[in-house]
């Protein structure tokens, strides 16, 4: 008869492996510092590039948390981002709304999209990443035409920010909201009835239907909560780039890669450390490792992203090494 | 059969063509463990899902102590009292088993806006400690735990919302001598008088039924064919009325004694999985069914 241990808390990860976890962020990062001839991690480059570069991945990775746990692999939300930003600019600047529009329109954007593809996936019983892709092309396509016809009356199809607008990307605000939404993701999360239902759904439906928890609506919260988290991203990087432009044929995958990378990288470590807060550390490690490749001179857009595809693959095996059920 | 738990009458739940039950009246007394014996397909798993929740009835109803029974999905079985561990449920392996014993009542352990973790935590010990059952390491994901360990945790889930009327779908066969004891001695202990509890029993193991069981109901094809008292019945009798025939000696096939050829299909020797298995060898041969 084994006892009950009670050494650790039941919902928190083992203490030790966190604090691997932890330590071995520290020296990875500290690592790429010295390599750098400790230029990274001087205090203007990490309030200026890697702490601001790590807050648009990290929160839409917290929104694609709920999105994703239910299983809906949603791949639309970087049109979502350029759909709900641009509308926010658009009510901000040119319908002069100020603030008020920009900050209220990403989030009811956001969250209609999110409502259209969860509808697509469910109701008309369409694989989720088929109805993600396939609402993503329309989300753009839209985007463009709007674009198109601003260009005509406005002169120009790229809504910018006026400066007096982006205090919400600028340091330390935008620091100040990620860590403030962190606090919200984790509690939503781990600590009420939504978050665990929807690990419960994403963990096995099955059981989670036979143990009386309603599927669907779980369903709807997480991805209007997940709609929410990424309405914040879509404000906080059109504030901090002061404009996004519109694109299609699926171009706004390209958006959300660092954002996937972090999920991916969160997800992998999940055995070990809580899903919101290994995004938290994938996400300032991210901005790490590719501001360390920059001030290295690797070229972006290609080997960046094949050294952040492998550490994905590296986070993943260490993942798997830990479990001992079945693979998925 | 005065103090009445559960009734049915008339229940049907038909899959299209199929009748997995076929007018079932069935009338379970206080304190019993009834055994439902039937082959594979005989409709007991559908009668048990009915009863807790998870199917709706095509027609027919079901009583609870004299009132009229229809649970809208589990949770509303477990406000009825009525808790399941099942044959094919299971634990969200991705989950602690803390969570797991508390999935879909996590509100009920609310502190302000947040679930207590620690409140589900401390409720859980409590559950394992009043059922005196096999403690569990409650640590990690339900994914790692044993097979077995997953089946205690199921019951353990079961018996957390104090259940006076419990339903046990194949749990035995996962269970190891030791616990089998645990779970025979948990079952005599909750249809004792001092916990007033009931069970209904699904199991294939018969002489398991005719020793816990104090009545067992056959069913064949989605019927009832018979419901006694367990003392009524021998072992024969109750695998002829399971089958629809003659059957004497062994229920199981008894013509596969080694009746296998000597060529090797499959050797293994001194296979050894650190943590999982040690210095396991054997030997399959063509046309050999071996049981592992």
């Amino acid at each position: 008869m084994t006892k009950t241990a009670t050494k650790q808390g039941f919902t928190s990860k083992p203490l030790f492996k966190q604090l691997l976890l932890l330590v071995l962020l520290i020296v990875l990062i500290e690592i790429m510092n010295l390599i750098t001839g400790s230029n990274m991690l001087s205090m203007k480059n990490i309030t200026k590039n890697i702490l601001p570069q790590a807050v648009f991945p990290t929160v839409v990775a917290w929104g694609m948390m709920f999105i994703f746990g239910t299983g809906l692999v949603d791949l639309s939300i970087g049109a979502q981002v350029i759909l709900g930003a641009n509308i926010g600019a658009i009510l901000a600047m040119d319908a002069g709304l100020g603030y008020v529009g920009l900050i209220i329109a990403p989030f009811i954007v956001i969250v209609i999209c999110e409502l259209v593809v969860v509808f697509c996936s469910e109701i008309l019983k369409i694989p989720g990443w088929i109805a993600g892709l396939g609402s993503g092309l329309i989300f753009e396509a839209i985007m463009v035409m709007w674009t198109q016809a601003r260009s005509k009356t406005a002169g120009s199809a790229v809504i910018t920010l006026g400066d007096d607008l982006r205090v919400l990307g600028r340091w330390p605000v935008n620091v100040i909201i990620m860590v403030v939404i962190f606090v919200i993701v984790y509690l939503l999360y781990n600590r009420t009835s939504i978050g665990i239902n929807l690990k419960a759904i994403g963990g096995d439906p099955g059981v989670s239907s036979a143990v009386g928890i309603n599927r669907r609506k779980a369903l709807v919260i997480a991805a209007v909560i997940g709609a929410l988290i990424v309405g914040a991203s879509a404000i906080l990087n059109i504030s901090k780039a002061g404009s996004i432009s519109a694109s299609s044929g699926l171009a706004s995958l390209s958006t959300i890669f660092k954002a996937l990378a972090v999920t991916l990288i969160a997800n992998s470590l999940s055995a070990w450390v809580s899903e919101p807060v290994g995004a938290f550390g994938a996400g300032i490690f991210v901005s790490s490792l590719f501001n360390f490749l920059t001030i290295m001179g690797v070229q972006a857009g290609t080997l960046q992203e094949v050294i952040l595809g492998a550490v994905v693959i590296i986070c993943g095996v260490l993942a798997r090494l830990n479990y001992k059920g079945v693979a998925k | 059969m005065a103090d009445i738990v559960l009734k049915t009458e008339h229940l049907c739940k038909f899959f299209g063509a199929t009748k997995a039950n076929n007018d079932l009246n069935l009338e379970i007394p206080r304190g019993a463990v009834l055994g439902l014996a039937g082959e594979n397909g005989s409709g007991k798993s559908t009668l048990a899902s009915m009863i807790c929740g998870i199917q709706k009835p095509t027609s027919g109803k079901m009583y609870l102590n004299g009132q009229e029974y229809a649970p809208a999905n589990p949770v509303d079985a477990n406000n009825h009292k009525v808790a399941m561990v099942l044959q094919e449920l299971g634990v969200v392996g991705s989950l602690d088993p803390v969570t797991n014993m508390f999935l879909g009542r996590t509100g009920n352990f609310k502190s302000g806006p947040l679930v207590s973790l620690a409140g589900m935590k401390k409720e859980a010990e409590a559950t394992f400690e009043k059922w005196n059952l096999t403690k569990v390491s409650l640590n990690g994901v339900a994914g790692n735990m044993s097979i077995e360990n997953r089946k205690v945790l199921e019951l353990a889930r079961a018996l957390s919302i104090d259940p006076k009327f419990l339903i046990l779908d194949e749990i035995s066969q996962a269970l190891s001598h030791d616990n089998r004891k645990m779970l025979y001695k948990f079952i005599e202990h909750f249809t004792s008088e001092e916990v007033g509890g009931t069970i209904l029993m699904v199991t294939h193991d018969l002489e398991e039924m005719m020793e816990i069981c104090t009545h067992i109901s056959v069913l064949r094809d989605g019927q009832i064919i018979d419901t006694r008292p367990t003392s009524e019945y021998d072992m024969d009798e109750l695998k002829r009325l399971m089958i629809g025939r003659e059957v004497s000696g062994d229920y199981y096939r008894a013509d596969q004694e080694e009746n296998y050829q000597d060529d090797v299909v499959l050797k293994v020797e001194h296979l050894t999985v650190p943590g999982e298995l040690k210095d396991i060898s054997f030997e399959l041969h063509k046309g050999e069914i071996l049981g592992v």
